[in-house]
């Protein structure tokens, strides 16, 4: 069985990585992967004698995402305000494209969000993000499907178009 | 892979990237993951409780014209022994007329501690120092402000304690003990009783599963450390920075001093709705996670993310407003966080009792 010092050795940079694309705010998934590994060191011993720690974190860190979601969403609309990422001196550095498709992603609703990071991200199996998001094959597959075409809608329109509609 | 996955891919790989600091994630999960062991259940009356109290309860600790009846007196203040708040001249003690919890002071110490928090509240007052072993004092001028001050400590106890009746100093005191949990030795323990009449007080640590300890030496500790609980000195809070603008019903729920080689000072408000906190930190304790502006507040360059947190650079020093489940609308986060105006003065002794005046 894998220590929890272990585990976090070996999947921390991996988890925030994750965060980072399911909570768009760069510096409170740092935070949110935290509070989530506290929660599993508590539950350590069950949690890898299950043998699978990946399984329980990622469900945990997505789950956290999503409810705080919805309770932001209840109280407030969530603006455009996405690109708050710490390095935005690099934004020259990468181009409009991505800048166009990462801002179509990160709006996307949680779930759908959620399916697409676990799926082109992560690398994982439709059965392996329905574990993880305790939901059927068919639902996984449905909104994937979902959130393609909204994204292939969006990104045939061209990139500079899509980034300058947010640009303050 | 067509053309759109070959986007979401890079898109994704870019925005993911970035370094990460994995020793400070483990330290941070750990810590939090160890305080959260402790933490399953508050202590009578459940946490929701007690946060319902808080919130709508929200009473000003400084009542009108309190820190002025504390002011520094013409004559040179006494110096305060290192690392704690400035005295709080003429103030009277516990015991002397001094009351737990009133005008943001301090009436608690504890001897042999060089780095301390000390919190006020309405009522309540609590005193946690740091380093090997985490020690929590607190007093209360009720049984149920005692809880409050417990309960400022974040911490969620475990259920079903053994409580046994003891006499500490003559009077009678409460054993409080969460037995050893068989998973890992960790466990903790208090010890209530009354310094003096009208005040509870408890002193609360936590006990490592080192090899040779047990029920018996867990007891020897607890009553050493409450031996160095001291009640006949009383302190004022001191805020290194003034509020110039606060949101509509804004009342000080409590103030907190962290002592040590650079104090600092943390305020909890509340609007009756809203609950935020303000402090001011040297740049360099948040070199880990630098001040990035992404809006401005009439100019002010502030980082605002979506938990609410404000901060903003102020010459060697960063404002940080942090705020609870219920947000201020966005546009008072960011006037509050841009009219907070730090002090300039490095000892507490010329800091404001009271942010708002």
């Amino acid at each position: 069985m894998i220590t929890f010092d272990d585990y976090v050795r070996l999947r921390g940079a991996r988890l925030v990585q994750l965060a980072r694309l399911l909570i768009r705010d760069r510096h409170l998934a740092e935070d949110l992967v935290q509070e989530v590994l506290s929660k599993a060191f508590v539950r350590w011993k069950k949690i890898s004698a299950a043998g699978d720690p990946d399984m329980y974190v990622r469900r945990m860190l997505i789950n956290s995402n999503i409810s705080w979601w919805r309770r932001r969403s209840s109280s407030e609309i969530v603006t455009a305000t996405i690109g708050d990422r710490s390095d935005d001196a690099d934004l020259g550095d990468r181009t409009a494209g991505q800048d166009a498709a990462w801002r179509l992603i990160a709006e996307l609703p949680p779930r759908q969000r959620a399916t697409i990071v676990l799926r082109y991200f992560e690398d994982l199996s439709d059965e392996r993000i329905a574990e993880i998001l305790e939901i059927s094959t068919v639902t996984v597959r449905s909104q994937a499907m979902r959130a393609l075409e909204k994204l292939r809608r969006q990104l045939e329109q061209s990139p500079a178009s899509i980034e300058g509609g947010h640009r303050r | 892979m067509n053309r759109t996955d070959e986007s979401i891919m890079v898109a994704l790989q870019d925005r993911a990237d970035g370094g990460v600091h994995v020793e400070d994630l483990l330290a941070g999960a750990l810590q939090r993951g160890q305080r959260r062991r402790l933490v399953r259940r508050t202590l009578a009356g459940s946490a929701a409780g007690v946060l319902a109290v808080a919130v709508i309860g929200a009473v000003a600790v400084f009542p009108r014209g309190g820190p002025a009846d504390v002011a520094p007196a013409a004559d040179p203040p006494p110096v305060s022994p290192a690392g704690r708040p400035p005295i709080a001249v003429g103030a009277p003690a516990l015991g002397e007329g001094g009351t737990a919890g009133q005008n943001g002071l301090f009436h608690l110490d504890h001897e042999g501690t060089t780095n301390a928090t000390w919190r006020s509240g309405a009522g309540w007052e609590l005193m946690q120092t740091s380093g090997s072993s985490v020690v929590h004092t607190a007093i209360g001028d009720s049984t149920a402000n005692l809880d409050k001050a417990l309960a400022a400590t974040g911490m969620e106890l475990t259920p079903n304690p053994t409580s046994t009746p003891l006499i500490v100093d003559g009077k009678a005191a409460t054993l409080v003990w969460s037995g050893m949990n068989p998973a890992d030795g960790a466990r903790w323990g208090y010890l209530r009783w009354q310094p003096v009449t009208g005040t509870w007080a408890l002193v609360f640590t936590s006990f490592a599963a080192d090899p040779g300890t047990n029920a018996a030496t867990d007891r020897a500790k607890l009553l050493a450390l409450t031996e160095q609980a001291r009640f006949d000195q009383v302190y004022r809070c001191a805020v290194n920075f003034r509020l110039t603008w606060v949101p509509a019903a804004t009342a000080i729920t409590s103030c907190e001093f962290v002592g040590g080689a650079q104090p600092w000072a943390r305020v909890h408000l509340s609007t009756g709705r809203a609950t935020y906190s303000v402090n001011v930190t040297a740049a360099a304790a948040t070199a880990a996670k630098p001040v990035n502006p992404n809006t401005d507040y009439s100019g002010t360059p502030l980082e605002y993310t979506d938990a609410g947190r404000v901060r903003r650079v102020a010459g060697a020093q960063v404002v940080t407003v942090d705020q609870g489940d219920v947000l201020l609308a966005k546009n008072d986060a960011l006037h509050l966080a841009a009219a907070v105006q730090p002090v300039t003065a490095t000892d507490p002794a010329g800091w404001p009792a009271d942010p708002l005046h």
